[in-house]
């Protein structure tokens, strides 16, 4: 079974910052269902946001939340239509997040590890490039899945 | 080229592994071997071995967080081939991370790496090249530093076992009285400590022929560096029918051969079965069988020779020239502040010890309590000089000169060599020069006050350390510039 489909790609967005677009993707982790509260989940990105930047280079970021509100380990891509102010390696604003979501404990660590496996693919190129010139949420999702080998 | 390194960050989801990844990204385009563990959310993965941790010539920690372990990377702390970035560091710039990990250890990169650096920027527009084929590196790489480091981590390990031998013996022969052999303990419970003390004593040169080895070349070369400081610390019965031993002149002779017969077995092409058997069988073994038989058939008769040559050198000298060797160990003592000059200087003591000469032994411990203390008075009398980190360093330092730790001296030094060292060579020298135109006797193999109570006068083996120690502090205030005001 594949871990991402279609559905965990959120194209065409207009969050105007930071905060909107992490509302967003708590409130849409809420819709599929990988959550009951998004409250929560938009509060443990933002403590994450509070340790340290989560922006990469070149407009890609990978916020993260680690809560027990979270059900499953997901990643969601959001693509917003322009680029927000985000604090990153270097300090190119951001307009495709990767947002891990973690569920609290040891429990399903083969999720964990696709969710880390994920992240490491912002470093790839070529993933890199498929993710930001496709707006096919289907092709996006399985660039994703296939770079994590499945 | 080996790095090892580990990842860790806060969440220990995404930064852990991008960062390790980017590092194994970067060696991999550098042609370096490495090995980054990732201590993240789903544990400790591709987990470092203290083996894979010795064979390695770079440590590099891309951490956010406290790790696990840490103490693994002790000895290449040590040798200054350990560096620590942020994770972000790494994703953002793994070259930028190697090049500054590879500079603050003073590496040199072998010419091919040089030159693949170079033509970098033409390839990242050209199509990406494949991995380069691992650097080699000669086993003879970089001399100098491989034994200043190897010096250094002996003498590191080294110290303390001096301290627990020098401390008990200087105790215990403290109680006896002076008698014909020097100081005869009759004490039962002195007796006792005597006897713990020189336990210590002749774990000294084995432990540090072993460090010297493993320095070098890796846990493999630990035992047998152990076996061979043993061995010529003890007499030998050579071809000619004498017993010889050589002591620390052998004992860091033949560590430094250990060293390069290990690395050089270490590259040995051998098949995976053999290769597991290496490090705990095959290199333990014939290193100790090839160096130990090579050590009694060929190598302990001239370096006894040239032991007997110097005991009976130094062993001649009096009066007048007898002040020229306390001024010569007095420098020798301070100028490197316990590397391999101050420890040359002592190996002569030493073996003169063994001779029972102890006169060159009590010099050199009135001057191995100098620099320290120097730098210490120093630091607390000119206020304008030193500031307040200093100062702290100055109380400590103190401690150190009291207890004959010359190594107290060392932060001084390394904040300001050139106004620091001819302080505390010219107060060494004036201690061990007032101490050998005395005449005073040292009989325990360590410095300091706490060792006065075994020399043959307690009262001016003491006012030699602190004349010592007021001229070398006098010569530093003298030099040293002012601090410029904020």
């Amino acid at each position: 079974m594949a871990f991402v489909n279609d559905k965990n790609v959120l194209l065409h967005q207009n969050a105007a910052n930071k905060d909107e677009a992490l509302r967003t993707i708590a409130n849409y982790a809420a819709t599929l269902g990988i959550t009951d509260d998004a409250d929560a989940v938009y509060n443990a990105f933002q403590a994450r946001e509070g340790i340290d930047k989560t922006g990469m280079v070149d407009g890609f970021a990978v916020p993260h939340c680690k809560s027990d509100a979270v059900k499953d380990a997901a990643v969601n891509i959001f693509k917003n239509e322009q680029p927000v102010e985000w604090p990153s390696l270097d300090d190119k604003p951001v307009d495709i997040a990767m947002a891990l979501l973690i569920p609290e404990g040891e429990a399903g660590t083969t999720h964990l590890r696709l969710l880390s496996k994920s992240a490491v693919l912002l470093m790839n190129a070529d993933f890199k490039a498929t993710l930001r010139g496709s707006d096919d949420a289907a092709q996006i999702a399985q660039a994703l899945n296939e770079g994590l080998g499945l | 080229m080996k790095i090892v390194g580990v990842s860790a960050c806060t969440v220990g989801i995404a930064h852990t592994y991008m960062a390790k990844s980017a590092m194994e990204e970067e060696c991999k385009k550098r042609g370096f071997e490495c090995k980054i563990e990732a201590q993240g959310g789903m544990g400790i993965e591709d987990e470092l071995s203290q083996e894979d941790v010795d064979s390695a010539d770079l440590v590099i920690l891309t951490t956010d967080v406290g790790i696990e372990g840490e103490d693994r990377f002790e000895a290449k702390k040590a040798e200054g081939r350990f560096h620590k970035a942020g994770t972000a560091d790494a994703i953002s710039d793994a070259a930028a991370v190697i090049d500054a990990a590879i500079a603050a250890a003073g590496i040199d990169v072998s010419a091919s790496a040089v030159a693949e650096k170079a033509a970098e920027p033409a390839k990242a527009s050209a199509a990406p090249g494949g991995p380069k084929p691992a650097e080699k590196k000669s086993i003879f790489a970089e001399p100098g530093k491989t034994l200043l480091n190897a010096f250094n981590t002996g003498v590191s390990y080294f110290i303390p076992i001096v301290v627990i031998g020098g401390v008990f013996l200087a105790f215990s022969l403290a109680s006896g009285t002076a008698g014909a052999n020097g100081m005869e303990v009759t004490n039962p419970f002195m007796v006792s400590l005597n006897t713990i003390g020189m336990a210590g004593i002749s774990m000294m040169i084995p432990v540090r022929a072993a460090h010297i080895a493993y320095s070098m070349a890796g846990k493999p070369a630990l035992a047998p560096g152990f076996v061979l400081g043993y061995l010529v610390n003890n007499a030998v019965t050579t071809p000619n029918g004498s017993a010889v031993s050589t002591g620390f002149l052998g004992a860091m002779i033949m560590a430094v051969i250990c060293g390069y017969f290990v690395r050089w077995m270490k590259t040995w092409k051998v098949n995976d079965t053999i290769n597991t058997i290496m490090p705990i069988l095959i290199i333990p073994i014939l290193t100790s069988l090839v160096l130990g038989m090579a050590y009694i058939y060929i190598l302990a008769t001239p370096l006894g020779f040239v032991m007997d040559w110097l005991t009976a050198v130094l062993g001649s000298l009096q009066g007048g020239s007898a002040v020229v060797l306390g001024l010569v160990i007095g420098v020798m003592t301070a100028f490197d502040m316990g590397g391999p000059i101050n420890k040359t200087a002592s190996t002569f003591t030493m073996a003169l010890m063994a001779s029972s000469i102890y006169g060159p032994n009590g010099m050199f411990r009135v001057a191995v309590a100098v620099p320290p203390l120097a730098c210490g008075i120093a630091s607390l009398i000119a206020r304008n000089k030193f500031d307040d980190a200093d100062r702290q360093m100055g109380v400590s330092a103190i401690f150190m000169g009291c207890i004959g730790i010359t190594e107290g001296a060392i932060p001084f030094a390394v904040k300001d060599l050139a106004h620091t060292l001819p302080g505390i060579c010219i107060g060494s020298a004036v201690g061990a020069g007032l101490a050998a135109f005395q005449g005073i006797d040292c009989y325990v193999p360590h410095g300091g006050f706490i060792v006065a109570l075994a020399t043959s006068n307690v009262g001016l083996f003491c006012l030699d350390i602190v004349i010592g120690a007021l001229v070398g502090a006098a010569i530093l205030v003298a030099m040293k510039p002012k601090l410029e005001q904020k």
